[in-house]
């Protein structure tokens, strides 16, 4: 029964793992770039009743438009499936200055966004056998 | 002139609460918490990590580094049962007698601990790595030996993520903020008086990347100042801004501007201080930086208080001396 069924474990990866992904831009999304060089990604609203019915009565936008920022727009056109996400990483180090740590956190956290609303996807490399956890750390301890 | 920081080549300076060191390049500041009398960092790489933990511990508190060895060891051992205990001796750390062990499980590790007479403070260091990591115990000898417990002339030095700057060891870290292209500290020292309070502080922060966030004013800080961070300040020091006006000097041989300026708040309860605000954009690293140095005083508006206006201006001067920003 539908209710009992166990809901399948999201998938997650290691750093390393992670670094050796590589983004693919969605196939069937449409993007360009702006007049100042930054990538505009259009996408189709869903027609719904609800749309139906008030676009009979109103004019309803029929897309929506997303604009990136420069350094979004660098990253986006590196998603194409050649480019891992440790490529990217360095990508970002070498062309705005910044530090690994910085480039990297940005990075996952925008290919976070960018996956959720469905506008990426990954390859995905051979998966090595998740290691066990380090030992606990001497935060808590009480000298 | 403030001595310049020693590099050694594949590590970076972690100087951090009154210690400095030298981490490899790859090991990234994961966590940090407490201060100069207890605290705790720890750094990470793919491949390993490193914890150091440390405890003010006052002539009255009993303890031997033995036992907080072996207590250690315990912690280590309740939380992994496959954990072997491989090897225990003696060495040294900066001229104070340590005690380490070394480990293995899953991991490879060693732990070290001793007590710092200067600071009064015990240490505790957790080296853990892949049994892969080749580099593993070359890089755990260069850091531990790079570390220095103590100061040695009463001031501080504050090295993370590429800049570096030093205060006074009598400055705590009252406020820091991590986030991506962004970083904040304020380190003070307050002085009750009888009728007034009278605070020192150092305010530093920078951006990145600049030439993104702040396209139009990046190169030109006294344009930036009004554009963007006359806001920030504002919001800090609430009060009356009275600007004296911008004059132009040289930070680590970048062009700079300082603004020093007096902001005044309270009727009956007034605070007064008086900042000089040093900004600067360092193309090396695309960062936008701006320290703050601050002499304040809380008081009763009719309670005399000359004595405790002036500026410390040696100290500041000391200060911006010292500042690192690539």
């Amino acid at each position: 029964m539908p209710i009992f069924r166990k809901k399948k474990p999201e998938k997650t990866f290691s750093q390393e793992e992670f670094l050796r992904l590589k983004p693919v831009k969605n196939p069937y999304l449409k993007w360009d770039k702006s007049e100042t060089g930054e990538a505009v990604i259009t996408l189709e609203l869903k027609k719904t009743k609800g749309t139906n019915f008030w676009s009979k009565l109103f004019p309803t936008p029929k897309e929506k438009r997303i604009s990136l920022d420069k350094i979004g727009t660098f990253v986006w056109e590196r998603c194409d499936g050649k480019h891992t996400v440790e490529q990217i990483v360095k990508g970002l180090q070498d062309e705005y200055k910044m530090m690994r740590q910085e480039a990297e956190i940005s990075l996952t956290t925008f290919l976070q966004q960018l996956s959720k609303r469905g506008f990426i996807g990954v390859l995905i490399p051979e998966v090595k056998e998740k290691k066990k956890e380090e030992p606990s750390t001497l935060r808590k301890m009480k000298i | 002139m403030m001595r310049k920081l020693k590099k050694i080549s594949g590590f970076k300076p972690l100087d951090w609460q009154g210690f400095e060191l030298r981490v490899p390049e790859d090991w990234n500041f994961s966590v940090e918490s407490g201060d100069q009398r207890e605290g705790f960092v720890r750094l990470a790489s793919i491949s390993s990590s490193f914890e150091l933990k440390w405890e003010k511990m006052g002539k009255k508190k009993k303890f031997s580094i033995e036992s907080v060895v072996d207590k250690l060891i315990e912690k280590l051992q309740k939380s992994d049962k496959s954990l072997k205990l491989l090897r225990k001796g003696s060495s040294e750390v900066f001229g104070h007698n340590a005690l380490y062990f070394h480990f293995e499980s899953e991991y490879k590790g060693y732990g070290t601990a001793w007590y710092c007479d200067k600071g009064e403070k015990v240490f505790l260091g957790l080296f853990t790595f892949k049994p892969e990591y080749k580099q593993a115990m070359l890089a755990f000898k260069r850091c531990l030996g790079s570390l220095k417990c103590h100061t040695l002339d009463d001031w501080n030095t504050w090295a993370i993520f590429g800049f570096s700057f030093k205060t006074p060891s009598k400055f705590e870290l009252m406020e820091r903020k991590f986030l991506v292209g962004h970083t904040t500290l304020a380190l003070s020292k307050e002085e009750l008086h009888p009728f007034c309070t009278e605070k020192t502080e150092a305010f530093f922060q920078y951006w990145s990347p600049a030439n993104v966030k702040f396209e139009e004013t990046y190169s030109d800080p006294e344009k930036w100042f009004e554009e963007f961070y006359e806001k920030e300040l504002k919001k800090r020091y609430k009060g009356k801004m009275e600007k004296e006006g911008f004059r132009s000097l040289k930070i680590n041989g970048h062009p700079a501007k300082t603004l020093t300026s007096t902001t005044r708040r309270g009727l009956v309860s007034q605070t007064v201080s008086k900042n000089s605000t040093h900004m600067w954009y360092c193309p090396e690293t695309n960062r936008i930086y701006a320290l703050t140095l601050l002499k304040g005083l809380r008081k009763t508006r009719i309670v005399p208080s000359k004595k405790y206006e002036a500026i410390p201006v040696e100290t500041f001067d000391k200060i911006l001396a010292s500042v690192s920003c690539h």
